[in-house]
């Protein structure tokens, strides 16, 4: 197995440094704000989330094996910390911040507004989704996730994790194509 | 003709179907054009999902795992040595006032203030205050003294301010 890029700070980190561990962070957070963001649709919630994340991972870190990336771990306890808070928050549906998306270099403003416009009925359309399907499509478009992971992740059925993904991707395929949406 | 199931057509998208399952299904895609724009739906879809930009965060979370504060500035430790210091210079040069001024002081009743001819209290007081201080012998003019208390003041609010502020406080 390939040494992990991490893992000297993962070393560090889990004997107590702070300061390596907060090298991780900072090379992780903005992804696993993103996680937090995807799923929960609002700005500040995401952030204090993503900081929960850390924390959790701090707190976790003795159990982590150090060979692994940090990243794709992080992303998860990210996923599953928003499917709590979810859980608890209940199915209230939060108003979308307005963006500020990264725009690709050389993009023209026309072109800028139709790409912002499409991410955010993207959005949009993934916050419409019951918060089980919100976390399939997640765990396998953003984080990469085989079925096999993703059960493990999200400790329930193989058939099940199929299920809610093929689900979920079909509700969100007649959102997208529904123009008058959102 | 049988149409290719969504679970088959999802897991082709996924590369999840076994290398025989697979090859049956191109075969039907090529020949099925339902199926095959179920696929290209299903496809791009996949590819939205890709395209979606990541948000910039806007708040740093690292710095809540600094290892240790950055210890005060010394100009910030010596100011705070020396308002400790005006503050007991100004308590010793204050003593001879207070006694002076304090020894009889009035205290009004708790039951609330009774204008003269109150049938239970004749003089609107209950409690007279007699207080004695030791002398230091020190004899100043009351205003030296009264510059000294406003100046000692005026650092004490400086100084304070100057350690409460975000560059100058410690973190915890």
């Amino acid at each position: 197995m390939t040494e992990s890029p991490d893992r000297d700070l993962i070393v560090r980190a889990r004997r107590g440094d702070r300061d390596a561990f907060g090298e991780l962070v900072r090379s992780t957070q903005n992804a696993v704000f993103n996680v937090c963001y995807r799923l929960l649709g609002e700005r500040r919630e995401a952030e204090d989330l993503a900081q929960e994340t850390f924390i959790r991972a701090w707190d976790k870190l003795h159990t982590f094996d150090p060979q692994r990336p940090f990243l794709p771990w992080v992303r998860r306890v990210a996923a599953n910390l928003c499917l709590n808070h979810l859980s608890a928050r209940g199915s209230d549906l939060p108003e979308l911040n307005e963006e500020h998306d990264l725009a690709a270099p050389g993009t023209t403003p026309p072109l800028l507004v139709e790409q912002r416009q499409q991410a955010e009925k993207i959005r949009a359309a993934l916050l419409r989704l019951p918060p089980r399907y919100r976390i399939a499509i997640e765990l396998r478009h953003f984080q990469e996730l085989s079925y096999e992971e993703m059960a493990q992740a999200l400790n329930c059925p193989l058939s099940d994790v199929k299920s809610d993904l093929f689900r979920a991707r079909k509700l969100l395929a007649e959102k997208l194509k529904d123009p008058d949406f959102p | 003709m049988n149409h290719l199931s969504e679970e088959t057509i999802n897991e082709y998208l996924d590369h999840a179907l076994t290398p025989e399952l697979r090859a049956k299904s191109e075969l039907h895609l090529a020949a099925c054009p339902t199926c095959a724009a179920r696929l290209g739906e299903l496809r791009a879809l996949f590819g939205h999902l890709a395209s979606l930009p990541e948000l910039a965060l806007e708040v740093d979370l690292a710095s809540q795992f600094k290892k240790n504060p950055a210890p005060l500035p010394p100009s910030i430790r010596w100011l705070t040595l020396v308002e400790a210091l005006i503050a007991l210079f100004a308590l010793v040069l204050f003593w001879p006032l207070a006694e002076t001024t304090l020894p009889s002081v009035p205290i009004p009743t708790t039951m609330g203030f009774w204008p003269d001819g109150n049938p239970l209290f004749a003089d609107g007081f209950i409690l007279n205050l007699d207080l004695q201080l030791p002398r230091l012998g020190l004899d100043l003019p009351v205003a030296a003294l009264a510059l000294t208390v406003i100046s000692a003041t005026l650092l004490w609010l400086l100084g304070n301010g100057l350690l409460l502020s975000p560059r100058s406080r410690r973190i915890l």
